[in-house]
């Protein structure tokens, strides 16, 4: 096997923000090679990278030895590259052939032939052992199927390394097996499948390799003839040393007490998350944890009513609140902080003063008037308070950075007092100082009586944050982690594991 | 960048009425017939008819919605005003029952639309054809009657030489502008706009919300309606017939952004004032009337144009503030 795709000390900065730093390693040819770490990791910035849908600001990749000079889909396509994006890009009301052969379908003076596309598209579904047949509508088929059919689009294209992004993310147990077939019968055909994913058991499955990357630093490269053990993965995926002074681990006792505020019993919705209860104590930050897929934006939401749940109940100090909804959660005091502040959280272009005044334009008003004395006090309180970076109280948050967005969004809730605050992601795509001031607050928070939840991606934030954390897998609550006793590797390994 | 927050008003909110008073001022001077009294009094009563189905308009487009049903409830309302009245109804019934289901269709638009998340442009063009149905088919049982005179009189209502309609949407515009900018009931309508997931996050019933303005719109066009038949004093088919382009582009032109957040009522009757404007003038200097049509085409595409155009720059940060709301917020720093 020789060296087929190189990657020379490759690096990538958004803005401050350094995803990737100076990682080098190779790919060899006709190898299964798995790219392990945590969200944030940089493996997503990597295969952009190597697909072409980034430039790197450092460093280059090689193909055969040839340095690749150009970023872009169109040149990594030819030079025999194909990705297999997590939200896959199908034509669903076409038919199976059709989607395999997107292009020409074996055009004859402007025609296609769909005799012969039709007896391509079955050989090639035939060599792979699938059952779907050729002329089916690629909307009657399942997630799973409809990424087996864009892996044969790229195998029958020609190309030569197929990245796939969390393949297995949107799969089923059954799916996933036919996968790794799939990915066998690939190997024996000579191509390279780079693999992404932070699900260990599956890694250790299929790959001849693995590379592990960490806050965007290269770890190593682990041949994974059998030896490779899921803990040693995990040690390597999370690192031995936590960094430093930002997420030390919360030494303050909660001021948890044994009032539960919040409790959700049995929420589920089909072919979404299963099972999921928990309850909220007053003044404590319960944290949830699960990898990509794992359920919890789901559970966020449900428990907010922002998606409906097909069933599940929702008790508020005890009284059931009989359809959870925003418009009856933010008067009972609840308050949720989204995880995406351009899709919503934000007025984007409206003033600041009014992004402030949303939840609570009634009491800044006399009678069935606004009163914009009102307004502009309360915003400035809150600007203050949040110590918000910002011109004027009419300045659109469009301008501002992610951080002061963010503190602006907290802002927003806080100002309703809330008693409770459900937040998505705290510090999504923000600096490091603004993160470190934005668990300040929640901290100072609960000591105000307080209780929060916390859902984030980011193992240390919650281990910094929380009393208690909720793991999630494969849809349903895995497991709970208590304050003593919670490190990565616990959590992880949790996580990652699931039931087993 | 800076908040374009120092003094003076934002010229765009300005635009509309500019333009209505240069080109009143070219018809006076090119035309002896043009500035008479009879003529502004024909405008402004024209205006004032239309005005009714405007109102709700601005407010559905605040909240990034359109109602292209508009015509149809305003030929509908009348006929069903006319069919009462030849029943033997008193008039006031008869107009409470127009009105009751002018504002049922508005309901309908409005649950279809909220309920299903469907563009209302598809549900309204839906709505739009089956009430155009409907009224046909009141018309012709209306063949040959002419209305009852008490029926007639209301939209001839006089006050000195204005119509009453005039004067009641000179009052109208002023209160209506005045809540449009100051009640925190409209206020919620531009957040709503600018981002319905954003206003529900924070607990805004946005839903409702649109339901209600849905329904309010078509009483109003159902008002407007009664004073067409009135001013008519016939049934006719041909009733409302392309209404609701003449409103979308007054709406437009008054500043309303297709993308949401953004409307003034009384730019919107400049809007109106425009476009009649127009109309007279192609009278006064001769012009066949067929081609205006083509005209109100062509400005409708030149504003929204100008809409997105402006609508890209300010995302990109060059345009001054556009947003309805912070210049509100701007009118209150400066009050």
């Amino acid at each position: 096997m020789g060296e087929f795709l190189e990657i020379r000390n490759l690096s990538k900065n958004y803005g401050i923000v350094r995803a990737l730093k100076g990682v080098s390693f190779t790919i060899a040819k006709g190898e299964v090679h798995a790219l392990l770490g945590e969200n944030g990791a940089g493996k997503s910035t990597l295969i952009k990278i190597i697909s072409g849908e980034e430039a790197p600001s450092g460093g280059s990749i090689a193909i055969n030895g040839r340095e690749v000079r150009e970023y872009n889909p169109a040149h990594a396509m030819a030079s025999g590259i194909a990705m297999v994006h997590q939200e896959l890009a199908v034509f669903e009301n076409m038919s199976v052939s059709d989607n395999i052969f997107p292009n020409d379908g074996f055009a004859a003076a402007g025609f296609i032939n769909r005799r012969r596309t039709g007896r391509e598209a079955k050989a090639l579904i035939d060599l792979f052992g699938i059952n779907i047949a050729p002329h089916q509508k690629m909307d009657s088929l399942t997630m799973g199927q409809q990424q087996i059919v864009e892996i044969l689009r790229c195998v029958s294209a020609g190309r030569e390394i197929i990245l796939l992004d969390e393949p297995t993310s949107g799969l089923n147990q059954e799916e996933v097996k036919k996968l790794m077939e799939i990915i066998r019968t690939m190997k024996t055909r000579g191509i390279t499948v780079v693999y992404i994913s932070h699900r260990i058991d599956e890694i250790r499955e299929i790959s001849d390799r693995v590379t592990v990357l960490r806050d965007g630093a290269y770890v190593g490269t682990y041949d994974n003839g059998g030896a490779l053990t899921e803990m040693e993965l995990i040690g390597r995926m999370v690192g031995r040393e936590l960094s430093g002074t930002l997420y030390s681990a919360r030494t303050e006792d909660g001021v948890a007490g044994e009032e539960v505020v919040l409790e959700a019993r049995n929420f589920y919705k089909k072919n979404s998350v299963e099972g999921i209860s928990f309850s909220l104590h007053r003044g404590e930050v319960l944290g949830f944890f699960g990898l990509e897929g794992s359920g919890t934006n789901t559970v966020s939401r449900m428990i907010y009513g922002l998606e409906a749940a097909d069933g599940g109940e929702l008790f508020l100090k005890g009284r059931a609140v009989k359809k959870p909804a925003p418009d009856v959660l933010v008067p009972a005091g609840v308050m949720y902080l989204n995880n995406n502040r351009k899709n919503a959280g934000l007025l984007l272009k409206s003033a600041a003063v009014d992004n402030l005044s949303i939840p609570l334009l009634g009491d800044l008003s006399d009678g069935p008037f606004v009163n914009r004395g009102k307004m502009k006090n309360h915003a400035e309180k809150y600007i203050g308070e949040f110590n918000i970076v910002i011109p004027s109280v009419y300045q659109e948050p469009r301008y501002l950075s992610g951080g002061n967005q963010q503190k602006l969004m907290f802002s927003i809730c806080m100002g309703k007092n809330p008693g409770i605050v459900i937040i998505n992601e705290p510090t999504r795509g923000i600096d490091v100082g603004a993160k470190g001031e934005i668990h300040r607050f929640i901290l100072s928070l609960i000591k105000e009586g307080l209780s929060v939840i916390v859902f984030s991606s980011e193992m240390p934030e919650l281990i910094s944050l929380c009393d208690r954390v909720i793991v999630m897998a494969k849809n349903r609550i895995c497991g709970e982690v208590p304050k003593g006793g919670m490190t990565q590797e616990t959590i992880m390994a949790l996580a990652a594991g699931g039931f087993k | 960048m800076s908040r374009r927050n120092g003094p003076g008003v934002n010229f765009s909110s300005f635009t509309i009425i500019i333009l209505t008073l240069v080109l009143a001022a070219g018809l006076t001077l090119t035309s002896a017939t043009f500035l008479s009294v009879n003529n502004i009094v024909s405008i402004l009563y024209g205006v004032s008819i239309n005005f009714w189905g405007a109102i709700g308009f601005v407010y559905l487009m605040i909240m990034g919605e359109l109602d292209l049903s508009v015509g149809s409830v305003y030929a509908m309302s009348g006929m069903v005003t006319g069919l009462l009245m030849k029943a033997h109804w008193p008039l006031l019934p008869a107009l409470l029952l127009a009105l009751a289901m002018s504002a049922a269709v508005g309901f309908i638009n409005g649950f279809l639309v909220v309920r299903f998340k469907v563009p209302s442009m598809m549900i309204t063009l839906g709505t739009m054809a089956a009430v155009r149905g409907l009224s046909n088919l009141f018309c012709t049982w209306l063949y040959g009657y002419p209305y009852p005179p008490s029926y007639e009189a209301l939209a001839r209502l006089r006050v000195g030489n204005l119509h009453l309609t005039t004067l009641v949407m000179i009052a109208a515009v002023v209160v209506l502008e005045i809540l449009l900018k100051r009640a925190a009931v409209f206020r919620q309508m531009y957040y709503v706009g600018e981002n319905i997931e954003t206003a529900r996050i924070y607990g805004i019933k946005a839903g409702r919300q649109k339901i209600i303005v849905f329904t309010v719109m078509s009483l109003l066009s159902g008002i407007g309606g009664i004073l067409v038949g009135s001013r008519l004093r016939f049934a006719d088919s041909t009733i409302g017939n392309g209404l609701e382009f003449t409103i979308l582009t007054a709406v437009v032109l008054g500043g309303a952004s297709l993308s949401g957040g953004k409307g003034s009522i009384l730019r919107a009757v400049v809007g109106l004032v425009f476009l009649a404007t127009i109309t007279t003038g192609m009278i006064v200097h001769n012009i066949e009337p067929l081609i205006q049509q083509l005209i109100v085409g062509v400005i409708l595409i030149i504003t929204v144009f100008i809409d997105t155009r402006m609508g890209r720059m300010g995302e990109a940060g060059f345009a001054a503030g556009r947003s309805g709301m912070s210049r509100n917020a701007n009118d209150g720093a400066e009050a």
